[in-house]
């Protein structure tokens, strides 16, 4: 099986980043593998929508799974026989801010196969993300203090 | 050492096997390409191990900039370290001064580049009908099958009509983001030729077989292709199904 997670701290607080996570209109902003994400209704488990890379056309996306200020599990579906699931989880820390966990799994029957040939340009994304994401938090949560 | 099954060349050495690559190293959108790595090395550890002297060909010649090139895999670490190959691919040449009936197999490897150069490449082209005219096999996986589409056999008809040929699908060109760069669907572009499109799910290792034309349709396809085309050489290989 494919799969590879990163973590990465930041001053913000779980609320902080999971606003981020709910807010998809606003993904670009932290993962430049996403041009656009749009849902067909609220960022809750069983809702569906489409998720547009870069320059390709939109994949179908789902979250499976969510818990506000926790987490949520994701898939986007590459092809019939490949899907990139992703959990991403939250955990406060004692100061305050909190640790943000991404863990990209592909799973299908030709998981296997798309991860020899194309999991390492995967893998590489997986740590960008995260930390673009912690900074963008400790952006916000830096911006909120000072209003 | 040689393997114990070898095929013999012209001149009663080892039979040699060509590996062709694009020189391409960028795609219209400025992303990087080049010979798809893994297929490169698979091809060459098959034909390799099977006894055969293994040259190399590119489109421009000299060194060929690789794509995907994944130093965790063993195969690709080989290769790269192989002091023959390591020379070989510091200077390759180009088809121009190569003669097909010295070479018992060529295999055309993929990457997106391989549609960018390897359908203009006419010294290729020439030698390619040269292999298989000779009697030798021709395979060719993922995006290698570019270098099949202006194949033009001696009677006329171009070497893929009428074939069974597997290639990167379209659908795979869509989830891989490449469907808006590259410059042509590959699997449409070998159906107008005549080819008969033969597919499996996409990013499922896939091979088919016609008489000494051998193809495959992704990455994961290229060691059963090399596999297969030197089974073909053999005599020894038995024709693909159509995939269901």
């Amino acid at each position: 099986m494919w799969a590879f997670e990163h973590s990465v701290e930041t001053t913000a607080s779980p609320a902080t980043v999971w606003g981020l996570y709910a807010d998809v209109a606003g993904w670009p902003r932290w993962n430049a593998a996403v041009q656009s994400v749009k849902l067909d209704g609220p960022f809750q488990a069983g809702t569906s929508g489409w998720l547009t890379p870069p320059g390709a056309e939109p994949l179908p996306f789902t979250i499976l799974a969510a818990s506000e200020g926790t987490g949520y599990v994701s898939e986007t579906t590459i092809a019939e026989t490949v899907r990139l699931r992703a959990t991403n989880t939250l955990s406060l820390l004692p100061g305050g801010g909190c640790r943000i966990l991404h863990r990209a799994e592909l799973v299908g029957p030709a998981a296997e196969y798309f991860g020899q040939s194309f999991g390492p340009a995967l893998r590489d994304g997986v740590p960008r993300t995260a930390e673009a994401l912690a900074a963008h938090a400790a952006a916000v949560a830096a911006d909120e203090a000072a209003a | 050492m040689t393997a114990p099954d070898a095929l013999a060349g012209p001149g009663g050495g080892p039979a040699r096997a060509l590996i062709a690559m694009t020189s391409q190293h960028t795609m219209p959108n400025g992303r990087e390409t080049g010979v798809y790595a893994s297929e490169l090395a698979d091809a060459w550890q098959v034909f390799s191990d099977a006894g055969f002297e293994v040259d190399v060909v590119s489109v421009r010649g000299g060194v060929p900039p690789m794509e995907a090139v994944n130093p965790e895999d063993g195969t690709q670490r080989a290769f790269l370290a192989d002091p023959v190959m390591s020379a070989k691919m510091a200077d390759t040449p180009t088809a121009a001064g190569l003669r097909g009936a010295d070479y018992r197999m060529l295999f055309v490897a993929g990457g997106h580049g391989a549609v960018c150069d390897l359908p203009d490449d006419e010294d290729l082209a020439r030698l390619t009908r040269e292999v298989y005219e000779t009697g030798g096999v021709v395979a060719a996986v993922c995006h290698g099958p570019a270098a099949l589409l202006d194949v033009v056999l001696a009677d006329g008809t171009h070497l893929v009509a009428g074939r069974r040929v597997a290639a990167f699908t379209n659908d795979e060109e869509r989830a891989v983001g490449m469907a808006s760069v590259v410059p042509f669907f590959l699997a449409d572009e070998l159906a107008r030729r005549g080819a008969v499109r033969d597919e499996a799910p996409p990013f499922m290792p896939h091979v088919v077989i016609d008489e000494r034309l051998v193809t495959g349709q992704n990455p994961p396809s290229a060691t059963l292709v090399a596999r297969a085309a030197v089974q073909v050489a053999r005599g020894t290989a038995t024709v693909s199904r159509p995939a269901a």
